[in-house]
């Protein structure tokens, strides 16, 4: 039954912390409803999904990482996906969602020509060069590479907590590939580090050399730089990819959307056919 | 309230951190408790109605209470929650207050406000 309590100015109140957590949920998922009502409306009318995969992603948890990706990249939810609304700044967990569809088209018209690491690895190469140590996961992956070694290693990183930059590594020739959306300086350490990191796993060894990438300007006002980075990789490994056009910056955004939606649908309805 | 907080490591944190989850928790079918707001879906969370945050300011915290209190409150003034930056003031700290012993916030509503408890 349902109380009215007055409450005058100056009397305490004594209330329950389970009842402070369920203030600050109403209060993050009132937030939710706005980024999940922009990504519905953002679907809707540029018919990003067909009606199948509509009502799969209406019965999508808000809360909980999107599917079809595996277990080791760290993927966005529905709302997060708002990020790609606008001009506004893409986050890790968007990025890597889209490096690994990327990584994935690549490698099923030809096989192990590249593996896009996650945009955590600069970060986890910056602290172990540091500390002139592997972390286990930087040993899991170099044992991979002795394994299987692709013709491309690519990933973005990030300049000044700010800004993407992509970096791709061509293994056979042992060079390393920089290049800056809005024209700034390379990291400069870079090169160092990924020898440090690379440089007993290639076929043949001999000296790494620094080499510049070709990235479009991004155009002033935007907020694409991990757009353009992943862009700058794929023309550069794959000659026919569409090249960017910052006029058609939201046509870009929404085809990411409309690409990470579909995978997640496709792995709801038919898990068999996404393979991990 | 008046007591002295007592110092805290991380270790007794890490194990009274089940209790106080289990503490602070609420039946999923009760509107915005955790187990309700993970169970949202896409189209759920639309039909949801969030109601009207109070300005900021409203809510302002005095203290902390060893009290466990047996209402529950949800909304104020009949109709509205406190603002993000009112509840910001003391949400982070629940679980360190927890394992202080703490069991309530006091607050103090500015305004003559009424309180619906639930």
């Amino acid at each position: 039954m349902e109380t009215y309590t007055s409450v005058l100015p100056g009397v305490r109140h004594h209330v329950h912390f389970r009842d402070v957590r369920i203030w600050s949920n109403a209060l993050l998922v009132s937030k939710r409803i706005a980024d999940v009502q922009a990504v519905i409306d953002a679907v809707r009318s540029h018919g990003l999904l067909d009606p199948e995969d509509f009502d799969t992603l209406q019965q999508t948890p808000v809360n909980v990482p999107i599917k079809g990706f595996p277990q080791t990249v760290d993927v966005p939810d529905v709302a997060t996906l708002r990020e790609l609304l606008f001009e506004n700044w893409l986050g890790e967990r968007v990025l890597d969602a889209y490096g690994h569809l990327t990584m994935t088209t690549i490698n099923t018209k030809k096989p192990n020509t590249i593996l896009i690491l996650p945009s955590i690895f600069h970060t986890q190469l910056t602290n172990a060069y540091r500390r002139s140590q592997l972390t286990t996961a930087l040993k899991d992956l170099r044992e991979s590479l002795l394994t299987s070694l692709p013709r491309f290693i690519a990933f973005v990183f990030n300049k000044d907590l700010s800004h993407w930059a992509p970096c791709v590594i061509s293994t056979a020739g042992r060079v390393v590939h920089q290049g800056d959306s809005l024209r700034w300086d390379p990291d400069k350490k870079l090169l160092a580090m990924l020898e440090w990191f690379l440089g007993d796993i290639t076929e043949v060894q001999g000296k790494w050399v620094d080499s510049y990438l070709d990235v479009p300007y991004q155009g002033s006002g935007s907020g694409s730089c991990g757009l353009v980075a992943f862009n700058a990789i794929q023309t550069f490994v794959d000659p026919d990819a569409k090249p960017w056009f910052d006029k058609q910056a939201s046509d870009w955004r929404l085809d990411w959307m409309g690409l990470i939606l579909k995978q997640h649908c496709t792995a709801v309805r038919c898990p068999t056919v996404v393979s991990l | 309230m008046d007591k002295q907080p007592a110092k805290v490591d991380n270790a007794t944190l890490y194990v009274s951190g089940a209790s106080y989850a289990k503490y602070e928790q609420s039946p999923s079918d009760i509107p915005f408790s955790n187990g309700h707001v993970i169970g949202l879906t896409v189209e759920r969370c639309l039909k949801t109605s969030v109601p009207p945050t109070l300005p900021e300011g409203s809510v302002k915290l005095i203290g902390w209470s060893e009290v466990v209190p047996e209402g529950r409150v949800f909304l104020i003034a009949q109709s509205s929650i406190p603002c993000l930056k009112d509840v910001r003031m003391f949400v982070g700290d629940l679980p360190l207050q927890f394992v202080k012993g703490y069991r309530s916030v006091i607050v103090e509503f500015k305004g003559d406000l009424s309180v619906m408890e639930m």
